[in-house]
């Protein structure tokens, strides 16, 4: 019998989106279901550069332009990098170094501006959706996947809840893109949590916060910030959403949050209040929505693709946000396993061989930025050496603009692993006591 | 370069970076920098980059010790040997 679809995609967010656009325009036919009506809440505001080629290749790059989202030339980051240590007499020393960057600093393949997005995920995601459907793909909104049956090696065969009653559609394959709900990593026990990235974040928008007020110039007050709390492990988020709202959020391990009384009000003003400027200029900007919390943080798939699906974006892979990856990796992985679907699609056979290329393309990208979020961690300083260092610098970049997608590994990266090696090692290294304690495997085949 | 001199740099850059605000100025060649707080994990990243970019010495990350960044003399004690490695080598 003859499937309803080639593909059926299970969420319609920037990596269902983005895959639906490119296999439709190949003339391929395709289904997402999304299980809210869109435009929704999400978080995860901050884009790279790596970004741009994708939104380009699928003909969406205009509308996004036509949005007028801040624009966003760079990242800076703050420290007040003061814990522990005794004053013998010095008082009022000035603290709170910045470090920044700009895209401009560096050339990118296939990017051609030295910016990127800040976006409200509510009409990002919804525009990406739409021009989904503009592109030939049939979208339904508010219904929910339940249950994907493969023991039929011809097709796959989907349950979805069309409001009271379960209604059946075929498929040759299916893509999951159902983000942090990793719906195909659930139901296939496929899901690894991630052992030493046990981050839990508290966020909300803010209307109204002096942004200028911590720029070094107010050409970055546009910059996506992330400020160093003097707690280990933890930062926070400083994303521009529009021009008088900010969103901001706490990042912390959970375990600190469950040693504080576990409200989450609490325990945002609780930490935002060991940076007291921070603190003082959020208390003077008005909250607009209601505390939203992410918990079970990073995880892996033991497996990202088999006979007849691919995981992508969040469905396959979550790790910290420190870098903006998010969506980045949604919508590069689409671009990347639509490739492989299409040569399938013409092939006529959707067995997992036929994604080994998207496989290993993802796998090692996130590996480099995993890596990248481990160093930072553990030794968050060698961010501002390197950055302020002209032989590294643009490497840095490279990360931060999200181009890891081809190529060998980025140079910055060998030579943190092998500073972070030589502090470790050495016990009276004058950055052995800022070590961090997170420590990632380093062998670990999932992460 | 001179050991002299590398010391006087090094005490003007820390006092106008470090020290500015502080009111603080009795900083000398043998103020001890870790103690007293002066340097911190972040301020020793910022005053390598002064070092590379000032004296054009690159040293090595795993050279940051309590040995090496005692104070100013140590310092620029450290340089003048680094400095003499790299011509050295050129």
């Amino acid at each position: 019998m003859s499937p309803d679809y080639d593909v059926a995609i299970i969420g319609g967010g920037p990596a269902g989106s983005t895959m639906a656009s490119y296999l439709a325009r190949a003339g391929m036919s395709v289904v997402v279901f999304e299980s809210e009506t869109f435009p929704r809440e999400h978080v995860g505001e901050s884009l790279v550069p790596a970004t741009t080629p994708v939104l380009a290749e699928i003909g969406a790059l205009e509308k996004i332009d036509e949005a007028n989202f801040p624009k966003k030339y760079g990242a800076s980051w703050t420290s007040a990098e003061s814990r522990d240590i005794p004053k013998m007499g010095y008082s009022g020393l000035s603290h709170g170094w910045t470090a920044d960057i700009a895209f401009v600093e560096r050339n990118q393949p296939g990017v051609d501006r030295d910016y990127t997005f800040h976006v409200d995920r509510g009409r990002f995601d919804a525009i990406l959706l739409k021009h989904a459907q503009e592109q030939g793909a049939t979208v339904f909104n508010g219904v929910r996947v339940r249950d994907v049956d493969f023991s039929d090696p011809e097709l796959v065969r989907l349950t979805c809840r069309f409001g009271p009653r379960d209604v059946p559609f075929t498929a040759r394959m299916v893509v999951d893109a159902s983000g942090r709900q990793t719906l195909l990593g659930k139901q296939l026990k496929v899901k690894v949590n991630d052992p030493v990235f046990d981050q839990y974040a508290v966020h909300t928008w803010f209307e109204g916060l002096d942004r200028e007020a911590f720029a070094g110039d107010s050409s970055q007050a546009d910059h996506i910030f992330v400020h160093f709390l003097p707690i280990k492990d933890t930062w926070v988020w400083q994303i521009p959403i529009t021009d008088t709202i900010t969103s901001i959020g706490v990042v912390t391990q959970k375990k600190r949050f469950r040693e504080g009384s576990g409200d989450r009000e609490e325990f945002f003003w609780d930490f935002v209040s060991s940076r007291p400027e921070l603190f003082d200029a959020l208390k003077n900007s008005q909250r607009l929505r209601p505390f939203k919390v992410e918990g079970d943080y990073s995880y892996a798939m033991k497996q990202i693709c088999g006979d007849r699906f691919i995981l992508i974006g969040d469905a396959a892979r979550f790790v910290d946000p420190i870098f903006s990856s998010g969506v980045s990796v949604a919508l590069n992985s689409a671009r990347i396993a639509s490739q492989d679907i299409i040569a399938a699609h013409a092939a006529g056979s959707y067995d997992k061989d036929r994604f080994a290329t998207y496989e290993n393309k993802l796998r090692r990208a996130v590996k480099y930025w995993y890596e990248f979020i481990s160093i930072y961690y553990r030794l968050n300083v060698l961010f501002t050496a390197f950055v302020q260092d002209h032989r590294y610098r643009v490497d840095v970049l490279k990360m931060l603009q999200g181009d890891v997608y081809d190529g060998e590994e980025p140079k910055a990266l060998k030579a943190m692993k092998e500073v972070v090696a030589a502090v470790e090692a050495n016990p009276d290294h004058l950055w052995h006591p800022y070590l961090g304690t997170l420590r990632a495997p380093t062998s670990a085949p999932g992460f | 370069m001179t050991e002299e001199n590398y010391t006087s740099a090094l005490l003007a850059f820390v006092r106008r970076e470090f020290l500015a605000d502080s009111g603080d100025q009795a900083l000398t060649a043998t103020t001890p920098l870790i103690e007293s707080g002066i340097l911190d994990s972040l301020r020793i990243a910022v005053l390598m980059a002064f070092i590379r970019d000032e004296f054009a010495v690159h040293v090595p990350l795993a050279k940051i010790d309590a040995k090496n960044f005692a104070d100013i003399r140590t310092i620029a004690a450290m340089l003048h040997e680094e400095s003499v490695v790299e011509a050295g080598r050129a």
